[in-house]
């Protein structure tokens, strides 16, 4: 049968400089502008618009090195607003599912949808009124690449990005080698820096060449994951959609602090308050905890402080999700791991050995775990409906002076009654 | 004889194995049980259809949980409001038809007023409506979100700030960067 309508057809819908557009969308005023916005602390470039990127800032670069540009260039600068990121993704993502096909949701702004059920004719008018749609509900501007594989699909949304449009589909191009030849080693899906550096070392710079390398050949020099690359790219689908949302094996809450730490006190309210976020986090997916660890480590670029970093894992008795357990095994590791007179920089949470929470109950159980988790799940709520930590643990502390640095954030939150955006009535 | 203990007795021992807080039971028809659940401080009513058409997959029967209001089963006139039970009204779902486009605002200032809609009210706004006249929008002028009334007047679209006089029109125009950004659908006003 040569039924070249319904072939695979496979969409990548990708958000353009998805932290700026959401910075955007209620300040009109920096719409045409230079923007970039800055990773945790205020770190790192992590965003940046498309007037920034003509500027020379460079993707993942230090804010200290480019603010000499910055300042010249009049650049606007948001330091990560991650709530409200967090919930336009979700309008977009939600957006995108009222197209009725199947979805994988990639990270924050990319989405992968099968599309095969439309023609090859209809399909990049699909793409646009996708596009479109997303554009009018949520404000966000987006890409989308059509093609039959996932590796294509983000060879087409490469391409889309340039165009005026936004929307690119390479189903019924018979040749698509021309454009394959475009395509830089680096920028193919699952290349990354190890194998890049290897396959120009053996001559292939571009996508064309390694879709006509031979399986075998790529299979012996590396591993499957790269002759599957390449079997995408010509065009046979191997790496299917992932529809359903894998459970979390572990969790894990981790920041730099705003300066450094010295004194055990603010470290354990540090501790504890990412230990409340990891729990709260566990218990809204219902899942429980096996074991949790606990690290801290100072800067590896003060060598001169001296250079300290330990981390150490206990079990609970019973799994559980409970904050008031957490909290405490957290900072009985803690009390073990900490040294003085070092400055610390980071630490961190992970709760591990995730596994549902249904309702088990073991020798161990008492009347008191119902009502711990009642207390919990008023904890939570209240939370929810007041906004964050308006409940806490004494431990987490009030004053919070290790708190992240963020100088410039819009503390704008559209899902957060209390931050809601203002709008002038003049 | 035969038929009652395969429809009932055998899902019952299923269910006693699967529950063990089971409590009471009452058989109301003969293809159907319902079953009061007892736990430490609640009390489950639930309608089990069908049991025994496959006993070992009881978890994926269709199952009906009851809103149950537990009165003193006493010998007195029952209370007629048990059979007007009704979920809390979740506002969300009325004021909020397309949840991914819509978004809630504040309002700041006081040029809205003759349309109702005054300083620090909340406003639920859409954005993938199109404005109808006369509809009270969210717009772009000149890089700055704005509260708006939209007119349209044969082929030409204003937007005032809602005064009588229009005096204040400001025509739409793209390409000076006046659009309309979203449609306010809702205004929540506080009185107390």
């Amino acid at each position: 049968m040569s039924s070249t309508q319904f072939t695979r057809k496979i969409a990548l819908v990708d958000c353009n400089s998805f932290y700026v557009s959401c910075e955007r969308l209620f300040n009109p005023k920096i719409r045409k502008k230079p923007v970039v916005v800055l990773s945790n602390n205020d770190g790192c470039i992590i965003s940046r618009s498309n007037e920034a990127k003509a500027l020379g800032i460079k993707m993942g670069e230090p804010y200290f090195k480019a603010k000499n540009i910055i300042v010249k260039n009049n650049v606007n600068v948001f330091s990560s607003n991650y709530s409200l990121y967090g919930d336009l993704s979700r309008r977009v993502m939600r957006t995108l599912k009222r197209f009725n096909s199947a979805i994988e949701v990639y990270s924050i702004d990319e989405a992968f949808m099968d599309l095969s059920n439309f023609s090859d004719q209809e399909v990049e008018e699909v793409g646009r009124e996708i596009r479109n749609t997303v554009l009018q509900w949520t404000g966000i501007p987006t890409s989308i690449g059509i093609a039959k594989t996932k590796t294509l699909s983000k060879v087409a949304n490469h391409i889309a990005k340039k165009k005026q449009s936004g929307v690119t589909s390479l189903i019924g191009i018979e040749n698509i080698d021309s454009i394959l030849e475009k395509v830089e080693i680096n920028d193919v899906w699952g290349v990354g820096r190890q194998l890049t550096k290897f396959y120009q070392k053996n001559g292939i710079y571009n996508a064309k060449q390694l879709k006509n390398k031979s399986n075998t050949w790529i299979k012996k020099c590396s591993n499957v994951l790269s002759s599957r690359t390449a079997m995408e790219l010509r065009g046979i689908p191997c790496i299917n959609l992932e529809t359903t949302a894998t459970k979390r094996k572990s969790c894990v809450v981790s920041r730099s602090f705003g300066k450094r730490v010295e004194n055990f006190q603010e470290l354990r309210e540090a501790v504890a308050n990412y230990c409340l976020n990891a729990s709260e986090k566990i218990r809204s997916e219902s899942l429980v905890a096996k074991s949790i660890t606990v690290f801290v480590r100072t800067s590896p670029f003060q060598r001169n402080f001296g250079y300290y970093s330990n981390s150490k894992t206990i079990d609970f008795p019973i799994a559980t999700n409970n904050s008031i357990e957490t909290v405490k095994a957290a900072v009985s590791i803690l009390e073990d791991i900490f040294r003085n007179g070092y400055r610390y920089q980071k630490a961190g949470v992970m709760l591990t050995g995730l596994s549902n929470s249904d309702g088990k109950k073991n020798l161990f159980s008492s009347e008191k775990d119902l009502k711990i988790n009642s207390l919990m799940k008023s904890i939570d709520n209240t939370n929810y409906r007041y906004g964050r930590s308006t409940l806490s643990l004494a431990s987490a502390g009030v004053h919070k002076k290790w708190n992240m640095r963020r100088e410039h954030s819009s503390k704008i939150d559209t899902a957060d009654f209390y931050c809601l955006p203002k709008i002038r009535a003049i | 004889m035969i038929f009652l203990f395969i429809f009932i007795l055998i899902p019952l021992l299923v269910i006693v194995i699967h529950n063990y807080t089971l409590y009471s039971f009452r058989c109301s028809r003969f293809d159907s049980l319902l079953i009061q659940l007892q736990t430490q401080n609640t009390t489950y009513l639930t309608l089990l259809n069908k049991c025994y058409t496959n006993k070992n997959k009881i978890r994926t029967f269709m199952k009906l949980t009851i809103p149950y209001y537990l009165h003193k089963a006493g010998a007195g006139f029952p209370s007629p409001a048990t059979d007007y039970i009704e979920e809390d009204i979740d506002l969300n779902v009325h004021l909020i038809k397309n949840v991914p486009a819509t978004f809630v605002i504040r309002v700041q200032g006081k040029s809205m007023t003759d349309v109702g809609i005054n300083d620090g009210d909340i406003l639920v706004v859409d954005k993938s409506l199109t404005p109808r006249n006369f509809s009270t929008v969210i717009a772009n002028v000149h890089d700055e979100l704005v509260v708006k009334s939209f007119v349209q007047e044969r082929d030409k679209k204003f937007l005032t700030s809602g005064s009588k006089n229009f005096k204040d029109r400001i025509l739409i125009n793209e390409e000076e960067d006046i659009f309309i950004w979203g449609v306010v659908t809702y205004v929540i006003h506080s009185v107390y």
